[in-house]
């Protein structure tokens, strides 16, 4: 198989096994082009992407432009503080504009959920979801797979901790759908009003205690607290939290075995993640996710450009 | 009017199809038998087409005045008598909210003109939900069919009590909807199985039962009137059971959406579905249909509520709610139940908490009849839709049951 199944990123629940296993692969040979001196090729020459974010975003938008910038397409950049949003123009007017500007690909963060599907069903372009409000982060969640993937050698069978903000989101749930396409076991840890009601319906488990949900994984997933969610009353505070849902040195120690901590960024240090957890030389592929990213957004942007349907 | 409608059918008393010809004369009722009449003016041959009383959706919203781009008076009437309806209840959502007797005295000037018959439910509530009360019993003397609740309105207890209260002694009903947009702010689709795949937060079934048993408790406490409207959820139903049982004065509706669709129907972010109150889980639905069946739920409306492209298409998180449905409730209720189910809830069983007078087609009634076709099949589509909006997700569909004809207020509408 040489091509996805889909026209459109907009969630991992839409792709199958196969499409997972066809973007690693295609992956690893961009992450070999990425290893070498010469990390450009023209696989996207012609091809203009908008990289069009409603939403502010530091680490996915310079992945997705760089993984753009190597692949040799031409790139525009949007941003939401920059744009007419904020004069009253519509999604729909906003990105119908840069397309008329005869653009191929758009890849989208925005804050409401289902936002790329509404986009997909309106334009002709491909669209990436780069994250819609609390539902999904596609790509994040196949570099986290990819991240897993190349340290264990394996996703299936392996036990998956996803810790922290499940309920706001995104990358959880990609996450979960994500994982579990690839056979693995997946737990979910953090505190009760931050765990969705009817989560386990997806097929997952759900623990409460820390200690003990770290006992039973292989591969942890840190998620980032969001501070303003604090005030909402979601928990008591931010040192309450540390203390019972932090992912602390001693607490590793404690566990007589190395597990693997990811983090999708960006991180609260201190609070869902202590900063010896986060640098630890053994335990951390932390850096190493944000290097696979490039990689895995040029798989997802070469495979969605070059599929024959498209174009 | 003097027009003989020619090889007719009705649902005889044994359920069986009986051929008639019917005779209406000076718009009233003047023969309905096997004979043919002797003359007429104007002569319709049926084809074999079925009738009954007119049909009535109490609960309707016309948009007028103030948000006319949506639907106005005119062209709401249009799609309730292509949708077969003799009669339409509309509801206070407009802009201002419609709470004063001038505002009651404008719509009934603006649908005198027109088929079919409209009947005004003003709020019982003063524009700016401060909870003061309308000036209702004025409004009940010009002819209000019932007080309802505006959608924009969150009610407290208190109001709700004092206008239970207050309106006791003119017996009409006060119209309260049941979904509770406080205890999940923002949240607006079911807490169930979908939302969860979705990445969104839900309203738990639980919000609708509290407020079904606080109304009721305070039905019983006033011994008042009222109609629950848009109930979504099973856990509902037992507690509206137990209330008719005790006798108290409580009726409850359901919208046909809720009984063909449910959770899942949203997944695909088509904000069509994006319904207030949210569609149910499949179980939900499963109960909506069978209280309906047993009579426990008294009324379906087509709830229709019109929206401009605009107002619907864009992120769900921003469309508006709801869909318009007038023209298509009648093929949609036959997908759940069987036509002479359907005919009996549009002609019976919504006139019947309102007290609206099941006339029109004795010898001697003012004309109200609806002609209907089970059997045809047609598209709902931008021709056949006479709504200024076409917020639908039965938009070129195909259906199978039409109605074909309306006499209303005595008056020939349409056959065709």
């Amino acid at each position: 198989m040489s091509a996805l199944s889909v026209k459109h990123l907009l969630g991992i629940k839409h792709l199958d096994r196969s499409d997972i296993g066809l973007i690693f692969s295609t992956a690893d040979n961009f992450s070999t082009i990425l290893n070498r001196q010469i990390k450009k090729v023209p696989s996207l020459r012609d091809i203009t992407i908008a990289n069009v974010f409603f939403e502010n975003s530091t680490r996915t938008r310079i992945s997705f432009e760089l993984a753009e910038k190597r692949l040799s397409a031409d790139v525009v950049n949007f941003s939401a503080s920059s744009s007419s949003v904020s004069k009253g123009e519509t999604l729909l007017d906003t990105v119908n504009n840069i397309l008329a500007m005869k653009v191929d690909m758009v890849v989208m963060r925005h804050p409401h959920v289902g936002a790329c599907h509404f986009l997909a069903n309106h334009i002709n372009a491909n669209v990436i979801n780069a994250g819609d409000g609390t539902h999904e982060h596609p790509t994040q969640a196949l570099l986290d797979a990819y991240s897993i993937r190349k340290r264990h050698g394996r996703v299936e069978g392996l036990n998956v901790l996803i810790m922290g903000d499940i309920l706001h989101s995104r990358v959880a749930l990609s996450n979960i759908f994500c994982l579990l396409k690839l056979g693995a076991n997946v737990k979910l840890c953090g505190p009760p009003t931050l765990i969705p009601k009817n989560i386990e319906s997806l097929g997952v488990a759900v623990e409460y205690n820390l200690d003990a949900a770290l006992a039973w994984c292989d591969v942890v997933n840190v998620l980032r607290i969001q501070l303003e969610r604090q005030k909402d009353s979601y928990f008591p505070s931010l040192r309450e939290y540390a203390r019972y849902y932090g992912l602390g040195l001693e607490r590793l120690n404690r566990l007589q075995k190395e597990i693997t901590v990811l983090h999708p960024g960006p991180m609260n240090r201190g609070v869902e993640i202590d900063s010896r957890v986060a640098d630890h030389p053994r335990h951390s592929i932390i850096l190493d996710q944000v290097e696979n990213g490039v990689a895995i957004r040029m798989a997802v942007l070469y495979l969605l450009a070059s599929d024959p349907a498209t174009f | 009017m003097d027009v003989i409608f020619k090889n007719a059918q009705r649902v005889g008393p044994k359920g069986q199809p009986e051929k008639v010809h019917l005779h209406i004369a000076n718009g009233r009722v003047a023969y309905i038998g096997h004979d043919m009449p002797n003359h007429a003016a104007e002569m319709v041959d049926t084809k074999g087409a079925f009738f009954s009383v007119g049909w009535f959706d109490p609960l309707a919203n016309f948009c007028e005045p103030g948000l006319e781009h949506k639907e106005d008076i005119e062209s709401g009437a249009r799609v309730a008598i292509r949708g077969g309806f003799t009669r339409v209840g509309v509801l206070p959502d407009t802009d201002p909210v419609l709470d004063s007797n001038p505002q009651l005295a404008y719509i009934v000037e603006r649908s005198r003109g027109v088929l079919p018959h409209v009947h005004v439910l003003p709020s019982f509530v003063k524009r700016g939900n401060h909870g003061e009360l309308s000036e209702v019993l004025e409004m009940e003397e010009a002819g209000a069919l019932a007080f309802a609740q505006p959608r924009s309105v969150m009610l407290h207890s208190s109001v709700v009590l004092k206008s239970m209260e207050y309106l006791r002694p003119t017996g009409k009903r006060l119209v309260l909807y049941v979904n509770d947009k406080k205890t999940v702010p923002g949240a607006f689709v079911h807490e169930g199985m979908a939302n969860v795949q979705m990445g969104m937060r839900g309203i738990p079934d639980f919000c609708e039962e509290v407020l079904v048993k606080q109304y009721i408790e305070l039905l019983r406490y006033t011994q008042s009137s009222c109609h629950l409207s848009g109930i979504s959820s099973r856990k509902s139903l037992p507690y509206i059971e137990k209330a008719k049982h005790e006798g108290l004065d409580i009726s409850c509706d359901v919208s046909v959406n809720q009984l063909l669709f449910n959770e899942y129907h949203v997944l695909g972010f088509d904000t069509n579905y994006k319904l207030e109150p949210p569609l149910r889980s499949e179980d939900d639905q499963l109960a909506l249909i069978e209280a309906v069946k047993s009579g426990l739920i008294d009324v379906v409306t087509a709830q229709h509520q019109p929206h401009e492209a605009d107002a619907k298409r864009t992120e769900i998180h921003l469309a508006e709610f709801g869909v318009i449905g007038l023209q298509t409730v009648f093929p949609l209720l036959c997908q759940v139940f069987s036509v002479e189910k359907a005919v009996e809830i549009l002609a019976v069983h919504n006139r019947r908490p309102f007290g609206v007078a099941e006339k029109g087609l004795n010898v001697g009634d003012e004309a109200e009849i609806t002609f209907y076709m089970p059997d045809t099949t047609w598209v709902f589509d931008e021709a056949a839709n006479e709504s200024k909006s076409a917020n639908s997700m039965s938009m070129g569909k195909l259906l199978k049951g039409k109605a074909v004809g309306v006499v209303a207020k005595g008056q020939f509408a349409w056959y065709g």
